[in-house]
């Protein structure tokens, strides 16, 4: 039963792994001036705007709403990064015909490598809530773990969507549109409190919408979040674990082995 | 007595070949707007049928057949790249498949970072290539290029980096694919008498080849596959002659 879930996390493969994930910062940071500082410049120059349409055309009434949109956007960047690298077992596929390198091995390098990015642009997080004089309090712990379930979620989302990429090039189109609505679907810009209260419950069914609704629970009202999230949000995470690993299971060959 | 490195029991490989799959939704659509709901042919490659083999330890076999017979199949099961339709394969100790030089390699990092990432591929580990660097970067003779980025190199020079590689980390099995073909004379001579070397201090090789000299002078074992089996497995003299009566 564990040999799978080892070789599912290339637990076996750690230096492969640390070695994939190098190469991707490298190839991705080399000859650029700014280099891994873009990914502290994105998130805050897209806030900024988000910040000035919402804020000051649309009269957004949210309390700290600059901290409340990057709060939501930086782990969402992180999200539609992850999915926008969807051809990567694809793209590969001629190399892993030839090296002994598995597919869900280049899957998680890549997943690690948007992780470690959303980790880094954590620092103007810190700075937004020290800006809006609000302290540091202990909710803040939560955040952790919030994070490491998002990048379950997002990682069993990216591998599901990138081995089905193999066999359905539509997605290529498909995951952005269904981003854009995503984008709007989930509490990210608005307060899930701004939702009308009979529309509330659905929210649920956004695999997303507990989960950033809790990161401004955290970060911007930092108050604990209620078990009942906790529950939906793991509950979420779960089932796309499990739809991912089986998915794995059924496609790890075949995926290498296509003709 | 002698121990097995290579072990096929009854081993059958298929590919899928899919005619006239719907790869879009646009392409679905269209089909089931014609009330047709059967999408596309399946039709079963058999390359590979039952194969009952066992290569031992100290072995230095020399694979040879036409193109297109599997010979190839043959060596990405063995490396677990693919997997056997029915039957299976074991082998026993470490192995490093060297099916294509320079696969895997980053075309943006210097041949020297290039030395690590194939290293871990290969299932080795940050120790035991810090230990090895220096020696591939003497044998493979590229001197100061080992620091610029590999897509600078020409394909001889990918050849060099890559058997070097392979040839010095410290595994129990080998695998070859007609990678010696490219690269300069003086370099293939070396990379042979370094497999030679290798298959003298106690290691398992499989040489993929269509070179009847290569298999003459290294091999003390030749087979033939052809008609998805092994229709020779013998002395290299006998195996070479087998070979050539097939053209």
């Amino acid at each position: 039963m564990l040999g799978p879930i080892i070789e599912y996390f290339c637990l076996n493969r750690k230096f492969l792994i640390y070695n994939l994930v190098l190469r991707n910062l490298k190839v991705r940071y080399r000859k650029s001036f700014f280099g891994l500082f873009w990914t502290l410049l994105i998130p805050a120059c897209s806030a900024g705007i988000y910040f000035l349409v919402f804020n000051y055309i649309l009269k957004v009434q949210v309390p700290n709403y600059l901290l409340h949109i990057l709060s939501g956007l930086i782990p969402w960047a992180y999200f539609t990064s992850s999915l926008a690298s969807l051809e990567v077992v694809a793209a590969n596929h001629e190399l892993l015909g030839k090296i002994p390198l598995p597919p869900q091995a280049l899957v998680l390098a890549e997943s690690l490598t948007h992780f470690l990015n959303l980790v880094l642009s954590l620092p103007i997080l810190i700075i937004a809530i020290l800006l809006h004089d609000l302290p540091l309090s202990l909710t803040l712990l939560q955040y952790p773990l919030l994070a490491l379930i998002l990048g379950f979620t997002v990682h069993s989302t990216f591998l599901i969507l990138s081995l089905g990429y193999v066999y359905f090039r539509d997605l290529k189109y498909l995951v952005p549109l269904v981003l854009q609505f995503g984008f709007y679907l989930t509490p990210i810009m608005y307060d899930i409190k701004m939702i009308p209260e009979q529309y509330r419950g659905l929210l649920g069914l956004n695999p997303m919408g507990h989960l950033f609704s809790a990161f401004h629970k955290i970060v911007v009202a930092q108050e604990w979040v209620p078990l009942t999230d906790w529950g939906i949000i793991l509950g979420w995470s779960a089932v796309l674990s499990l739809l991912a690993f089986a998915l794995y299971k059924k496609v790890r060959y075949s995926v290498v082995e296509l003709l | 007595m002698k121990t097995a490195a290579i072990e096929f029991h009854h081993l059958t490989k298929e590919f899928e070949l899919w005619h006239d799959r719907p790869y879009s939704i646009k392409s679905i659509v269209a089909q089931l707007s014609t009330f047709n709901f059967k999408f596309g042919r399946r039709e079963k490659l058999r390359i590979l049928e039952n194969i009952d083999l066992t290569v031992y330890k100290g072995d230095f076999v020399g694979i040879m057949g036409r193109n297109g017979v599997g010979k190839s199949t043959l060596l990405r099961l063995i490396s677990n790249i693919y997997r056997p339709t029915s039957g299976s394969v074991v082998t026993h100790g470490r192995l490093i498949p060297l099916l294509e030089l320079g696969a895997g390699f980053a075309a943006e990092l210097t041949g020297y970072e290039n030395i690590f990432l194939n290293a871990s591929i290969l299932g080795f580990s940050k120790k035991e290539a810090e230990l090895k660097a220096q020696a591939i970067v003497d044998f493979s003779e590229l001197k100061e290029k080992i620091n610029q980025p590999v897509r600078a190199y020409s394909s001889g020079m990918l050849v060099r980096l890559g058997f070097s590689i392979a040839a010095h980390f410290n595994a129990d099995l080998l695998l070859f694919d007609e990678i010696l073909a490219v690269g300069d004379v003086g370099f293939q001579e070396k990379c042979l008498q370094k497999i030679h070397e290798l298959h003298a201090s106690g290691k398992t090789i499989v040489l993929v080849t269509h070179d009847p000299q290569q298999v003459a002078k290294y091999c003390n074992r030749c087979i033939v596959i052809e008609k998805q089996g092994v229709v020779f497995d013998g002395a290299p003299s006998e195996g070479i002659g087998v070979y050539s009566r097939m053209f």
